[in-house]
Order: structure tokens, then sequence, then C-alpha cells
């Protein structure tokens, strides 16, 4: 058989990829992270999963006495849990600088709130819109349940 | 020289851009008429983007490095980096026989015939009637899951079609389907999902195999 013919498939897949991944790059992080909840990926077991394994891998360059590089101890920093500081102040005042950060560039207020309500009681919206708005009010339930879960 | 800092890296973001492309790549391999078994380093394209992403992070791996000599890095060109190296893993492996006995490990022997396919095996019927057969059955396998939503169905089966994906734009499917080009690009959108959800369904399903 042909390599040739396996390049060919290969082009192919790789194009139908590219074209099925167009348009994330535009993406906000947060879209994207709707984007895998959507598909039932769980992002927050995702990145605590990361975090483990880089903690492992630093954890295991400090005890051979290596020096852990810098992308590694940013991975650590970057994928830490909410309540877990880091010890040494500088990086701990990094790691709430971020913290905030995180909060000021995803809490974005719809500039027409009340226009949006008003739309979502009329009843000539279009099916996509329809479902649009249904799969957001679904989401908005979702995470007010988990944050009841988690304060029970 | 000195060691870039990564300072401007949310490794968090990385692999989640990642994950996205691995579901992208493995939605393309059901579209184009393969079926999907599993991915490398795991079951499915997280397990993938983790095994890159790890990669690059170990020190003790140097086959995926940032060169010094590059700029300092941030979240958008380490993804772009490293999206190359998904890809190329992804290819690799489904080409080798090992991603075969990965997926089939009971029925794993040294025999020719053995369960499962390697891609270039799969490659043998590219571009043949018999081949053509089975990505048409493959298609339309595709297309039924769109049965609950017929408005999908038109762009699907162009999407499908490899020299279809890019035949017309945005503007000139609204005219045809006779709608805006916003709701040609929600259709596209809710395509995009329901074919990333496909997938990860079918390795998941072939996975239970192993």
């Amino acid at each position: 058989m042909s390599k040739k013919k396996t390049e060919r498939l290969l082009d192919e897949i790789f194009n139908m990829a590219k074209h099925l991944a167009e348009g994330d790059e535009v993406l906000t992080a947060e879209e994207v992270r709707r984007e895998l909840r959507e598909t039932g990926v769980d992002t927050d077991d995702l990145k605590a999963r990361l975090h483990e394994s880089v903690k492992q891998l630093a954890e295991r360059e400090r005890l051979a006495n290596r020096t852990v590089p810098l992308s590694l101890k940013r991975a650590v920093d970057s994928t830490r849990p909410m309540d877990q500081l880091p010890n040494d102040p500088v990086a701990a005042t990094a790691f709430a600088d971020r913290w905030l950060e995180k909060f000021r560039s995803t809490f974005t207020l719809p500039a027409s709130l009340e226009g949006a309500r008003a739309y979502r009681a009329l009843d000539n919206i279009s099916e996509p819109d329809q479902k649009g708005l249904d799969d957001l009010e679904a989401e908005l339930k979702e995470k007010v349940k988990r944050e009841n879960e988690r304060q029970t | 020289m000195t060691e870039s800092s990564f300072a401007a890296v949310d490794f968090e973001e990385v692999l989640n851009r990642l994950v996205l492309y691995a579901q992208s790549l493995s939605a393309a391999v059901v579209c184009v008429g393969l079926q999907e078994r599993i991915l490398p380093g795991g079951e499915s394209a997280e397990d993938l983007a983790m095994a890159t992403l790890l990669k690059f992070l170990d020190p003790l791996n140097a086959s995926v490095t940032w060169s010094e000599q590059k700029a300092e890095p941030t979240t958008a060109t380490v993804v772009g980096y490293l999206r190359k190296v998904l890809q190329r893993d992804f290819f690799d492996l489904k080409k080798s026989k090992r991603y075969r006995t990965t997926v089939y490990v009971d029925a794993y022997s040294d025999d020719e015939d053995e369960v499962g396919s390697t891609l270039d095996q799969l490659a043998k019927t590219f571009e043949t009637p018999e081949g053509e057969a089975q990505r048409r059955q493959q298609v339309e396998s595709i297309l039924k899951q769109f049965d609950s939503e017929p408005e999908l169905k038109d762009i699907v089966r162009l999407q499908l079609d490899h020299k279809g994906y890019n035949a017309f734009s945005n503007q000139e499917l609204a005219k045809l389907l006779n709608t805006t080009v916003a709701d040609i690009e929600n259709r596209k959108k809710r395509i995009k999902v329901r074919l990333r959800k496909l997938a990860a369904s079918r390795s998941t399903k072939e996975a239970e195999h192993v």
C-alpha cells in the first residue's frame, strides 16, 4: 500500500480537524471551559489532575536535588486550588493577584439585562435562540445546585 | 542564556485548549469514515492533551522543550506549539502497531490477523469503491444522530464531505438555506459540539473492550 495514501488520509483528517476547530482561537478561557463542559468534560477535575501531576514532577525533582524548572513551578502555581495559598509571600501575593484577576476578567455584566429578560418572554423566538437560552438556564441551575451542594 | 519565566502562561488554559483540539482530531477521525478506537496515553481527548502537556513540563523528557532562543512564551504560543506536538503524536500512534495493541489488549498477538487495524491498514481502502461505500455508511450513521435536529442535517452533510466543507461561505449557506449568517454560525457551533460528543462516546464505548 502506498505511503502516499496514508498521508492523504492523514491530510484529510487534519483538514477536517482544522475545519472543526475553526473559531476556537477566538474563544475566551471561560468560553473554552463552557465548550468542554458541553461535551461532558469536567474542567475542575481536569485542572485538579494536572495540578496533582505537576506537583509530583516538582517533588521528584526536589527529592533528586535538581532545580525545578520555571515552567514546572509556573504550572504548579497556575493550577493550584483556590484554597491552597503558597507559603512564599511573593508567590502568595502573585497567586492572590491572579485569583482577583479571574474575577475581573470573567465578570462582564450584560449591557441590556432587562432586554434579555423581555426577549426570553417573546413567543416568536427562533429555535436556536430558544435552545441557547434553555442551555444558559440549565447551566445556571446546575451552577446554583453545585454551589448549594458545596455549602451543605 | 536565561531561562524563560513562563509568567505569562496559564497552564490550565493551555490544557483546556489542547483538549478542545484533541476533540476536534478525534471527531475528524470519525467524520472521515474511521471508527474511533482509543487515544494514545489513555482513553479520551483529556488523556491525550494531558500526556502532551506533561511531556512538555517533565524536565526528564527532552523530546518536547521550549527553545531558549524563542521569544518569552505566552499561553497562545505554548498552545500553538503543543497543538503541533499533540497532532504528531496522535497520528504517529494511530499509525503504529502499538496503537492497535493498546486498544485490544485481550486480543493481542503477533499475528497480522489480529483484531483491530492500524491507520495504515484502514488507509488501504481510502479512495477505493469499497472505502467510499464504507464512508457513505459512516456518513449516514452520523447523520442519523441529527434526526432530532433536521435544520442541522444539510450543513452536517456538507461538513462531512471533504469537497463540501469549504465549498460555501457562511453568507452563501445563509442565502441557500434562507436564514441569517448568525443562525448558520450557531448551527455550525451546535454541530461541532455534537460531533465532539459523538467522538467521545465512541471512544468510551471502544475503551470498554480493553
